[in-house]
């Protein structure tokens, strides 16, 4: 049992935090929210040049061969950064998903080019009628002759509007199967939908998406599977930085209760405003014990189903208590679209319905109970 | 990080299973039907037996009798005499006092009591309360004047946990009465024989109808001196230092013994029929299960964390008292959703698979009651998370 760092962690954290402080202020987050791609590609180039889109590829795809674990550290300070863009997608549900079902083909062409940062991926998964439920997919993917035809609509598709390859999943004549789509096909349009913290998602309508075998990504079939594993993969590293946010959350409000004084002394010594802050200080612990938890057992191939459930739906919940309390600590002057806080009100919200709401991961968690 | 176990951890536990399976702890006399941990009993019998194998020791030095185990053993341990829900009340704050007498007891009284303590013989209870001093715990008004070869006690301890059963009492009093001396600077810390002349337990009725605690009465007690512990005056000191982690050892169990009850609780609702469905299937139900669940398992890996930092000897500053906000927090919105699930039915009286359920739901919510209190209020957990924690200004 060990809930400490390695000291290749401690040192990824700190690089990471110390990238962020200087080549991402928060205004550039703000500005962002309004840009059309909505993530500077300069960013994201010396983010690839660190080493981060490979780093959790093996060496032989170009990458540093380090653990999820690892990158779930990684992300946490991206969280707490508010780090907008395709970073998420293009590792976490498009590379590790070609790692794990892939040919080799498919991981030569592809993820090399992913640790280079010259690649978006990102995956399709959630419909107009169904969220994570396969069996209620409608864009069906029909065999005729040699070929492969996807048609119908994929909806929260994040960073679809950038991605260069979108990983679909299609119903087939006896399941789930995933298909690699170049995202420049014809018949492939891609829509923005409204975002409310920098986020970008999208509608992808498929129209008679011509595909061939070659495309498909791992066996026919198989996709309900392989969605499982990435669900865990996405729900965990959502709650890394979801806890990465948290924790900036936690030192703002402290700090301005330590700063900001009223009645002629600060109003952290007012036992009113040091009960939020103990509140969340206990939110903030379960978050990050259930979220390295998770990540560790993700890292290490256990199962664990009921332990991502249970963190996904602990830190969706507790970053919404944190986020609220972080406001009433800062009073209205977080408000203000100039301050920082609504970032991570904002990004606590969206948080949590992405890759299963508390709710969806609640499901799980029963099922698992036995219930 | 590592959140699994050693191949030695799990035989471990393996170990503590087989042993309760060939011990059923239903089947042991109880002597009080008072507690919040147990199947609602302490028992001299099975607290012995545990004295008998040194799980009452496990982490002693061995020249007391202790194995030298690992903290994370007897964590598991814990946790595993929680999940059976053993007749072991007030255990583990038990444990954490005899704890505070290995780190501060002269030799001579670490050779008196620890035998006993180690074996189940002799049980401590805390004797720190009073009826002016709560949470505002330096206010205490027991004094301790030192006179020949004794420290003469007059006062009165209140919230004195099971002190009817224990034997020695953790007591603190007030050795210096000049209103010059700082009060921080004016307490000891005792060992009470309660056989001494002078000593008066009386039990007190708690809103269960039973008896937990009582009040403790000393009328010019002469505590020989030797049975000072620590320092002269450094009693406050002495207790931020290891009392603290009461907090955390007493509620240490509670995560594994709810969950326990959490998994007999779906067993109902499986099992249970009602206008016409199976509870496990109603929704509000199941909600009421999946929320508990989460809340309990992260209560429980916030306390692994805490026990993990203990075991590597790490430097600890508000994590005892956020434990225990967290698990009383927990707690008191587990058993109400526990008595939701039951509804009406909590007060069934018939011999069926399900009576003991019933009946123990209804003492652990009315226990939740206190439980916010019990150990330090939460608010004064929450002053000390604010403070030593986050380092919030006092003024």
């Amino acid at each position: 049992m060990d809930f400490g760092l390695s000291e290749q962690q401690e040192m990824l954290k700190k690089t990471a935090r110390d990238f962020f402080i200087k080549e991402l202020p928060r205004t550039l987050v703000k500005e962002l929210a309004q840009d059309p791609k909505g993530y500077p590609p300069e960013l994201w180039k010396k983010m690839a040049d660190l080493g981060w889109t490979g780093l959790v590829l093996p060496e032989e795809y170009g990458g540093s061969g380090a653990t999820f674990l690892d990158l779930t550290i990684l992300l946490e300070e991206m969280g707490r950064a508010c780090l907008p863009g395709p970073f998420l997608s293009t590792v976490v549900l498009g590379a590790l998903t070609i790692m794990d079902v892939g040919s080799e083909e498919q991981k030569k062409s592809i993820l090399p080019k992913v640790a280079e940062g010259e690649l978006v991926l990102t995956l399709a998964m959630a419909e107009p009628h169904a969220i994570y439920r396969g069996d209620f997919f409608e864009v069906e993917a029909k065999h005729v002759g040699h070929h492969y035809t996807i048609t119908g609509t994929k909806l929260f598709v994040p960073d679809a509007h950038v991605a260069d390859y979108i990983i679909v999943a299609a119903k087939t004549k006896g399941g789930i199967t995933l298909f690699l789509v170049d995202a420049k096909s014809q018949g492939v349009h891609c829509k923005l939908l409204p975002a409310m913290a920098g986020e970008r998602q999208c509608e992808v309508r498929f129209d008679g998406v011509k595909l061939t075998k070659a495309d498909m990504l791992g066996a026919v079939n198989r996709g309900q599977d392989y969605l499982e594993r990435i669900m865990h993969r996405a729900a965990v590293a959502k709650c890394a930085e979801m806890l990465g946010g948290a924790e900036q959350v936690m030192e703002m409000s402290v700090q301005y209760a330590k700063d900001r004084v009223a009645f002629g002394r600060p109003i952290g010594s007012y036992q009113a405003i040091q009960h939020h802050c103990a509140n969340m200080l206990n939110d903030l612990d379960g978050c990050r014990c259930m979220t390295r938890r998770a990540a560790w057992m993700v890292s290490e191939g256990l199962p664990c189903a009921m332990e991502v459930s249970l963190a996904k739906a602990w830190v969706g919940q507790a970053c919404h208590r944190m986020t609220c309390l972080g406001h009433e600590i800062h009073g209205a002057i977080a408000f203000q679209h100039d301050h920082d806080m609504h970032l991570y009100f904002k990004q606590a919200v969206v948080g949590e319905a992405a890759f299963g709401s508390s709710g969806h991961h609640g499901e799980v968690v029963a099922k698992e109970l036995g219930l | 990080m590592d959140f699994g176990f050693t191949p030695e951890q799990e035989a471990w536990r393996q170990e503590i299973r087989d042993f309760l399976k060939d011990n059923p702890p239903e089947k042991f006399p109880t002597q009080t039907g008072e507690d919040s941990w147990g199947h609602g009993a302490f028992s001299y019998e099975f607290v012995r037996l545990l004295g008998s194998k040194g799980w009452l020791s496990l982490t002693w030095p061995r020249q007391y009798g202790g194995r030298e185990r690992p903290w994370i053993d007897l964590l598991i341990l814990f946790e595993e005499l929680a999940y059976a829900r053993v007749p072991w009340a007030a255990g583990a704050i038990c444990w954490s006092m005899s704890n505070t007498v290995l780190d501060l007891a002269s030799e001579e009284l670490k050779q008196e009591f620890l035998p006993g303590i180690g074996s189940g013989e002799t049980m401590l209870w805390l004797a720190m309360s009073e009826p002016d001093a709560g949470s505002d715990l330096l206010a205490m008004r027991t004094t301790a004047i030192e006179q020949d070869d004794c420290f003469l006690v007059n006062g009165q301890k209140v919230w004195s946990a099971l002190a009817h059963l224990s034997h020695y009492g953790f007591l603190f009093a007030r050795t210096e009465t000049d209103p010059k001396v700082p009060k921080w600077a004016s307490i000891s810390l005792f060992l009470l024989d309660k056989s001494l002349p002078g000593v008066t337990i009386s039990p007190m009725t708690s809103m269960l109808g039973d008896i937990f605690h009582s009040e403790v009465f000393m009328d010019n007690v002469r505590i020989p001196k030797r049975y000072l512990l620590g320092e002269k005056n450094q009693g406050v000191i002495h207790l931020t230092k290891t009392l603290e982690f009461d907090r955390f050892w007493a509620r240490f169990p509670k995560p594994r013994f709810c969950q326990k009850i959490l998994h007999d609780l779906v067993q109902y609702a499986k099992e249970t029929r009602r206008d016409g469905a199976l509870l496990s299937q109603d929704p509000r139900a199941r909600h009421l299960m999946v929320e508990s669940a989460v809340e309990i398992e992260t209560c429980r890996q916030v306390f692994w964390n805490v026990g993990w930092k203990i075991d590597k000897g790490l430097p600890l500053t508000y994590e005892a008292s956020a434990a225990k906000v967290f698990a009383d927090d927990m707690g008191l919105r587990f058993f109400d959703r526990g008595m939701q699930i039951l509804g009406p039915y909590a007060y069934l009286d018939e011999a069926d698979k399900w009576d003991r359920l019933r009946a123990n739901m209804r003492r652990w919510y009315l226990w939740t009651a206190g439980d916010s209190l019990a150990g330090g209020t939460s608010e004064i957990a929450r002053n000390t998370m604010a403070t030593a924690g986050l380092g919030l200004p006092r003024k």
